[in-house]
């Protein structure tokens, strides 16, 4: 063999080596990328992620105190355990939290560091300076899901719908399989009425964790904004049967039935919900609602007023009690009682502690129902005027509830242009719900006559 | 040298990832029967689906996107294999498409691995005949830089045939492959202008504007494409689109490529046309022919067709016309001696005539067998092809070499030539008696059978080598010079002119001589040399193509040139030997002459007795008797002579000298003169032979012995005192020294008894076999002790010499005379 043939050689084959050293460093630093002695605590580590992701809370706990037990000086699972269980035992959360900031970080991975600072921030109840770090980090590590995904969730609370869609689909190029971008996402698409979009996303979501709960929950809520009613009972079926314990999905296919205008159903599943401890709390104002809607579906107004003020269902601050509540004390001629629920509304509207998109909600409940005393009053202009007011800051889903509302409000709008005189803006209105849900149209026993004294 | 290595690396890393892609396609996995649109931009659109797999069952259909596999959204088609690969064959998968409907989760059932379409291993092959053409080209003239170029040429295609028309699928290493083969496609415009531009002859080079950097010519050849491609890439992601993509590669690149190629073939129009010889100009614009044919359809067909229709249909006809552009380099090459490949041709050829061949024996083969026995369960043993195959495998070797026969035949034409000339002489030399003219007769052959413009031969005469054959700008006489002929002989191959003038051991006239060789257009030089002598340079000119001999070529010249240095040694030989023959003819006539002019008798004086003997060392001497008359005319003398020289020059001069002697004698008035006139005559002849001469002449009815002597030693008188020389005359140079020579007779009274031994020379100087002289001493001894009788002296003296020289061959002729007075002699 000359020895350029054997320089070739010797040089391929130190090609491949190299290539399968490297092969190798990559997969030991894919392996380390959480800084702890211990596999068994990196495992649960990374199983209480992955649960904190699937909205499995409950998990997440048992995941990182485990990860927690087998590796004490575990710092970055420590805060997150440190947050999962800050409402539940604030003093073990403090406690942990002071054990964080001792420890020596020198070793810790960037993101690590990235990670407990930020969480430590929030936790303390420093936002901005959370919010500081964050972008900190984010300035030398862009494309890092963890704290992107952060970034998302801030412009997301913040109401700030198309830069968090923009940052959530950004997550989405880097980890396609990052289940919260692809729920946050659809959700975004839902509310701003790309429903086919949102499908497509919550299909994906579903593709990749049918085993989760959320992803058939998501689908649940879609589908019932949309009129596939059956799809959407599947779907919420689909959800309670991977996790009992998912309150979300009950309160959901309550909601699911009192749109079908099922009570009985509606108070049977409430009923499984009340099995599910976590879930009691929510399982009160359902049953509220439920009784709420019958009532209104009878035409009993009486007893929608009874219910709303003897259950105590007013107190839970919900949009739809105090739609039927106003509209029982517009029936019962309780205009007094009527601008006090106004009142009440007007006051959650300013209340600054609440969430900018949640003020906005209560704004629109209340244009509502300023639509509807109008209505009711027989000045169809105004009541147009307002339902379109209404219209304008309601999205088809928020955190403050799905958008049947914003059909329920754009119904109203088309029955006052009907009576304005205006027969072809409310068909067209109309055959917008209809293109969205066409099975809502039935509800317009919840839009009042205008009464014989009208001016 | 280091580029060579450096392009042989990257060759052999090409070459692997090549040999990856083909192995990567054979290997059994997982596969669902989706084949994957290859020009897509960061989706898994569907292609095509291979009927009857788990993807057709699934309803997966042609421009689907494969959004998920396994559960996991994908990014590209290694994540997809990935995920494939934790799955089983048999083992049903969740997919996740989105069609024009939306997007679905559907059930693919996977199947095993579908390999790529026949028109794809012609893809291989075709490539893998690039790369070894190009690969050979290389090895071959390492350092020129058109087989450079031709080499990175060679392998670029290959790399975009195997790589980049290789079917799209999920396979770990597609998107490695189909990067590398869309790197290929970006450099390949690049090194197809380069070689163009560089194929037969830069031209370009010495017709570009002086301001005109060379390296910034081939800086923007080489850098346009990659910044294009940057730019392309660059703009789709300012504006968020995905680039135009055609065939993996932006459309811009095509655009580029079409450009270069373009420039390319006016390139190698323009060069063509500049070319000065016919056959080059023939061999350039048949290449252009085959590229233009071979390319054209090629890049329709099998590129453009399959990325913008979606249709492989006609990829076949078009991967077929490129098989035109490695054709008709090798045409051209082997015909035109534009490059020489036929090596790697001849090989390549030959594999695939060999591999066709039993392709098709197989085929048949099958077909026979199945029409044969078609139902039965021989044919449906799944041993039978197995068994066909193994006799094919075995059949291999056999129609291997029988093809080889043929196709050396044809691609190693010069090599064959030369063997056939070396068969031929060898013939001559057998048959032909004019083997000189045999030889010259091969060199004037020598520029058509090795393709070089011009081919001398100078035979050694003397010390100089004349032109015998050879174009007149060539010296028409050399010095002859031994060393520079070592240094040629040193090797086994001739050596070129260029490697001899750095030599270390030839000095200034061999180096003045190399030059002038060089000056007339010498490339190569050969000794033509027997093991006896040298006999000749032969110099050929450079070979009329663009390149250089191959080594074999010039070893086969040396071997060639050995066996006309044999034949023209052996017709040296014969004709020495046939004058020798003549020589000796001569020589026995000369001798029997000699032998004539010996007195019959040397009875010269009443009262003496005398022997004499006269033994040359060779068949003719230069020693001679001659009996003269003197002034008594009842005495003769006795002249005993030894001429300088040998054989036939001594003979001649000997004659000379004996009839000079005899004419003399008569005449002179006494052995003086004789010895006067003779020295005057012989001096005459002006030849530088000298002619020592004894004379003795004893006196009849007397105890008196007259002697002269002229450069013969002093005669040795044997009497009752013992032995002594005689007294020497005050001069007594040999005759025809000196114009004017002196001469002295000398007189010795004897006893009864006594005698008188004369010599020459060469009795004394014989040599015995440790090279020492007979000498005096040992003459003395035996003259002393030798009977009386002076016949016997002479046998007694010579034995002696005889038996101290071991009855070798003497040097020097041996002349004695012994003159005894006889005892019943009265003083």
């Amino acid at each position: 063999m000359t020895r350029n043939k054997t320089l070739i050689l010797i040089a391929a084959v130190a090609v491949v080596i190299l290539a399968l050293l490297a092969v190798q460093v990559l997969r030991r630093q894919e392996r380390n990328r959480w800084t702890t002695s211990s596999e068994v605590a990196r495992v649960q580590f990374e199983e209480c992620l992955s649960s904190i992701m699937k909205i499995y809370y409950g998990d997440a706990v048992a995941h990182c105190a485990k990860a927690v037990k087998a590796d004490p000086n575990f710092a970055v699972a420590k805060v997150f355990y440190a947050l999962l269980i800050n409402r539940r035992d604030p003093t073990e959360s403090k406690e942990l939290q002071s054990q964080v900031r001792a420890a020596d970080k020198s070793r810790l991975t960037p993101r690590e560091r990235f990670l407990i600072d930020y969480h430590l921030a929030r936790l303390a109840g420093k936002q901005e300076r959370a919010s500081q770090i964050l972008s900190s980090y984010l300035s030398s590590h862009p494309d890092d899901p963890f704290a992107l995904t952060e970034r998302c969730n801030e412009l997301w609370l913040g109401q700030k719908m198309q830069a968090s869609e923009k940052c959530y689909q950004r997550v989405r190029r880097i980890d396609p399989n990052w289940v919260e971008a692809q729920n946050r996402l659809g959700y975004a698409a839902m509310a701003q009425g790309r429903f086919k979009e949102a499908e497509e996303l919550f299909d994906t979501y579903r593709y990749i964790a049918p085993d989760q709960a959320n992803p058939h929950d998501s689908l649940g809520e879609l589908l019932t904004l949309v009129g596939r009613y059956g799809e959407a009972q599947k779907e919420l079926a689909a959800a309670i049967s991977t996790r009992a314990d998912f309150c979300a999905s009950y309160e959901h296919w309550v909601q699911l039935d009192l749109l079908q205008s099922r009570f009985d159903d509606a108070e049977k599943r409430i009923a499984a919900m009340k099995s599910q401890a976590d879930c009691a709390k929510s399982a009160d104002l359902l049953t509220c609602g439920v009784s709420l809607w019958r009532a209104a579906h009878a035409g009993d107004w009486s007893a929608a007023w009874d219910v709303a003020h003897q259950a105590g269902c007013i107190d839970h601050k919900n949009g739809d009690v105090f739609v039927i509540a106003f509209r029982a004390a517009l029936e019962l001629g309780k205009r007094s009682d009527a601008a006090r629920i106004k009142d009440r509304i007007r006051a959650l509207e300013t209340d600054t502690k609440m969430p900018p998109e949640a003020r906005n909600t209560w704004a629109a409940v209340l244009d509502h129902l300023d639509g509807l005393e109008a209505l009711k009053d027989g000045d169809n202009t105004k009541a147009a005027k307002s339902f379109r007011e209404a219209d304008a800051k309601l999205r088809y889903w928020s955190n403050a509830g799905l958008g049947t509302f914003k059909l329920f409000n754009r119904l109203s709008l088309a029955e006052a242009l009907s009576r304005e005189g205006k027969p072809e803006e409310a068909a067209q209105v109309r055959r917008e719900i209809a293109s969205v849900n066409p099975k809502i149209v039935q509800f317009d026993y919840l839009i009042p006559e205008a009464t014989p004294n009208a001016r | 040298m280091r580029m060579a290595t450096a392009l042989k690396l990257l060759g052999a890393m090409a070459f692997a990832l090549a040999a990856l892609s083909i192995v990567d396609m054979f290997l059994p996995r997982p596969y669902d029967g989706v084949v994957l649109e290859s020009d897509a931009y960061s989706e898994l659109r569907v292609r095509q689906v291979v009927p009857g797999t788990g993807a057709a069952q699934a309803g997966i259909r042609h421009g689907d996107v494969i959004v998920g596999i396994g559960r996991e959204i994908l990014r590209s088609p290694a994540s997809a294999a990935r995920q494939l690969n934790r799955y089983r064959i048999g083992e049903i998968v969740p997919y996740l498409i989105r069609d024009a409907t939306g997007i679905h989760e559907v059930e693919v059932r996977l199947g095993h691995r579908q390999i790529g379409d026949r028109s794809y291993l012609y893809a291989c092959l075709l490539g893998f005949s690039f790369f070894f053409v190009g690969l050979f080209v290389l090895r071959r003239h390492p350092a020129q830089h058109a087989n450079q170029l031709f080499f990175i040429l060679c392998t670029l295609f290959m790399l975009f045939l195997i790589c980049r028309l290789r079917p799209a699928s999920y396979s770990q290493v597609d998107t490695f492959v189909l990067a590398t083969g869309t790197m290929a496609l970006v450099v390949l415009p690049s090194a197809f202008l380069d070689f163009y531009l560089s194929f037969p002859r830069p031209r370009w080079r010495s017709h570009k504007p002086a301001w005109l950097p060379q390296g910034l010519v081939l800086a923007v050849i080489y850098g346009l494409p990659p910044l294009v491609l940057l730019a392309s890439l660059a703009s789709s992601r300012t504006r968020e689109q995905p680039p135009l993509l055609i065939s993996g590669a932006p459309a811009a690149n095509w655009w580029i490529l079409a450009v270069y190629m373009i420039l390319g073939l006016l390139a190698l129009g323009w060069n063509a046309a500049a070319l000065k010889g016919t056959r080059e100009r023939r061999g350039a614009w048949l290449v252009l022919a085959g590229s233009l044919f071979g390319l054209g359809p090629f890049l329709v067909l099998a590129v453009a067709f399959p990325s913008l229709l979606h249709t492989e249909r006609f990829l076949f006809y078009g991967v077929v016309p490129l098989l035109l552009v490695p054709l008709t380099f090798a045409y051209s090459i082997v015909r035109f001696q534009l490059l020489d490949i036929q090596v790697i041709l001849k090989k390549s050829l030959l594999y695939t005539v060999t591999t066709a061949t039993l392709t098709a024996l197989y085929a048949v083969a099958i077909a026979s067998f199945n029409s044969l026995f078609g139902g039965t369960a021989l044919a449906d043993s799944r041993w039978s092809p197995i068994v066909l195959g193994l006799a094919i495998v075995l059949l291999f070797d056999p129609v291997r070499r029988r093809l080889q026969v043929a196709i050396d035949r044809f691609f190693a034409a010069e090599r064959s030539h030369l063997q056939r000339a070396m068969v031929e002489m060898g013939g001559t030399f057998t048959a032909d008696d004019d083997l000189q003219g045999a030889v010259l007769r091969l060199v004037e052959r020598l520029p058509l059978l090795v393709k070089v413009d011009f081919a001398a031969l100078y035979l050694k005469e003397g010390e100089r080598l004349s032109r015998v054959s050879g174009p007149s700008q060539l010296p028409s006489r050399l010095d002859f010079l031994p060393d520079l002929h070592r240094a040629i002989s040193r090797t086994e191959a001739l050596p070129r002119v260029s490697a001899l003038l750095l030599d270390p051991s030839l000095g200034p006239r061999e180096e003045l001589l190399l030059n002038r060789l060089a000056s007339g257009g010498a490339a190569a030089l050969g000794s033509l040399a027997s093991s006896r002598r040298i006999l000749g340079l032969l110099v050929l000119s450079k070979k009329s193509g663009q390149i250089d001999f191959e080594p074999e070529e010039l070893a086969l010249l040396h071997g060639l040139l050995q066996q006309a240095a044999i034949g023209l040694e052996t017709n040296f030989l014969l004709e020495e030997r046939t004058r020798r023959i003549e020589l000796d003819r001569d020589l026995e006539i000369a001798a029997s002459i000699q032998s004539a002019l010996l007195p019959k008798s040397v009875e010269v004086a009443e009262g003496w007795s005398v022997a004499a003997a006269c033994r040359p060392a060779r068949q003719v001497g230069g020693d001679f008797i001659a009996k003269l008359p003197t002034a008594d005319p009842r005495s003769a003398a006795l002249a005993y002579g030894d001429v300088s020289g040998k054989s036939i020059p001594g003979a001649l001069m000997m004659m000379a000298a004996h009839e000079i002697l005899h004419a003399l004698a008569m005449t002179a008035s006494g052995p003086c003169e004789v010895f006067s006139l003779a020295n005057q005559r012989l001096y005459q002849l002006r030849n530088r032979s000298f002619v020592a001469l004894g004379y003795l002449s004893p006196l009849a009815g007397g105890n008196r012995l007259r002697y002269l002597l002229a450069g013969q030693p002093p005669p040795l008188l044997r009497s009752a005192d013992g032995i002594r020389e005689l007294d020497l005359p005050p001069h007594r140079l040999p005759l025809g020294a000196l114009l004017n020579g002196s001469y002295q007779q000398m007189e010795v009274s004897l006893a009864p008894g006594d005698l008188v031994l004369g010599y020459s020379d060469g009795v004394v100087e014989a040599l015995s076999p440790e090279n020492e002289m007979f000498g005096s001493d040992r003459l003395a001894d035996i003259v002393s002790t030798a009977p009386q009788d002076p016949a016997n002296v002479v046998a007694s003296v010579l034995e002696g010499v005889t038996a101290f020289t071991h009855g070798q061959e003497p040097y020097d002729d041996l002349t004695l005379i012994c003159c005894r007075l006889n005892p019943e002699i009265t003083p």
